[in-house]
């Protein structure tokens, strides 16, 4: 089957040549995390679940995202990295699935370009009957009871409460950014732990 | 503050992991991938280089047959036009390659791609009857 190319085909080859395994392999799995995070973020407003996408959702759209740079439909610009881009695509595909799902209950949503890194705290829609308000309660429950004990953990699900990010967290926590970013491995471990010994 | 309801804190979670692995430092993220290889991950970068053979070939096979559909127009026109379309100096600076391409054989097609000068000629030869049909 033949692939067309589109406009910028000639202008990423020119960045692609440059790449090797090991940057492929890093924008790949960066990529693939934030697949990750935004299908988690947009399943609790009903839409993504599993069955509304014809292969595996994460291969999915990890696939359209170095297909549609590698045959030059969507521009990869000068000012991001490989992961960067390729997190844009991503995003702007998923994003397109939601407005799908929502589309058919809500009037047609006016498109407006948001760039990902304004999205990453997308607003969620307000939980709908005591059932689901119940629900969400209950896993924040668990989220503070694996986190219980680790004071940076905690101020950070406390932030999270208020609406901080990233940054005012980082600030209010006295560390850099950089140093921040260290307790994203620790909270998974401690999820992670705690859904096991829950089994 | 006013404190947020359980799903949007669950969903500002979800949006600091984005945030914190947008930021992640590269070398790290190839550090944690060779101390614990991702099956998915090499499985794509598998079809990526599929995918990326598969587009430098089709490319290949549309610039040689650009390039031959435009010697058969060339062609027809006749060397001696062609040569009325350039000035006298670059006809003596092109007259080593017209002698190359009035010796074109279809044998030589498959070679074209390669000749970075005849494909230049080729370019300066189209470019002058585009501007004289103008």
């Amino acid at each position: 089957m033949i692939m067309e190319v589109g406009k910028y085909y000639n202008a990423n080859q020119r960045k692609i040549a440059a790449l090797n395994d090991a940057d492929w392999k890093v924008a790949l799995a960066k990529c693939k995390a934030h697949i990750k995070w935004r299908l988690k973020q947009r399943t609790l407003s009903g839409a993504h679940s599993a069955s509304n996408l014809g292969s595996e959702p994460v291969d999915h759209y990890l696939g359209i995202a170095y297909e549609k740079i590698l045959d030059g439909k969507w521009e990869w610009k000068d000012e991001y990295t490989l992961s960067q881009q390729m997190i844009r695509v991503a995003n702007s595909y998923i994003s397109k699935e939601v407005e799908k799902a929502t589309s058919a209950k809500v009037e047609a949503l006016q498109i407006i370009y948001k760039d990902v890194e304004e999205e990453f705290y997308d607003l969620a829609a307000p939980p709908g009957d005591d059932s689901e308000v119940k629900e969400f309660e209950t896993r924040i429950l668990a989220i503070e009871t694996a986190v219980a004990g680790d004071e940076e953990l905690e101020f950070m699900i406390e932030g999270l409460k208020e609406g901080k990010k990233r940054a005012d967290i980082a600030e209010l926590l006295g560390i850099g950014v950089r140093q921040f970013d260290k307790l994203r491995e620790k909270i998974m471990r401690r999820i992670q732990n705690q859904k096991s010994s829950s089994k | 503050m006013a404190t947020l309801n359980a799903k949007q804190v669950l969903s500002n979670l979800y949006g600091l992991m984005m945030e914190m692995n947008y930021h992640r430092n590269d070398e790290e993220v190839l550090a944690e991938l060779e101390q614990t290889p991702d099956t998915q991950i090499e499985n794509h970068l598998l079809k990526i280089r599929q995918i990326t053979a598969k587009l430098k070939a089709q490319q290949n096979k549309y610039r040689f047959e650009k390039a031959i559909e435009q010697i058969r127009v060339l062609k027809e026109k006749g060397i001696e036009e062609l040569k009325r379309l350039i000035n006298p100096i670059e006809q003596e600076q092109l007259i080593p390659l017209f002698r190359k391409f009035e010796e074109l054989t279809s044998e030589d097609e498959a070679a074209i791609l390669e000749d970075q000068e005849l494909l230049h000629l080729l370019e300066i030869l189209k470019n002058k009857i585009d501007d004289n049909q103008e």
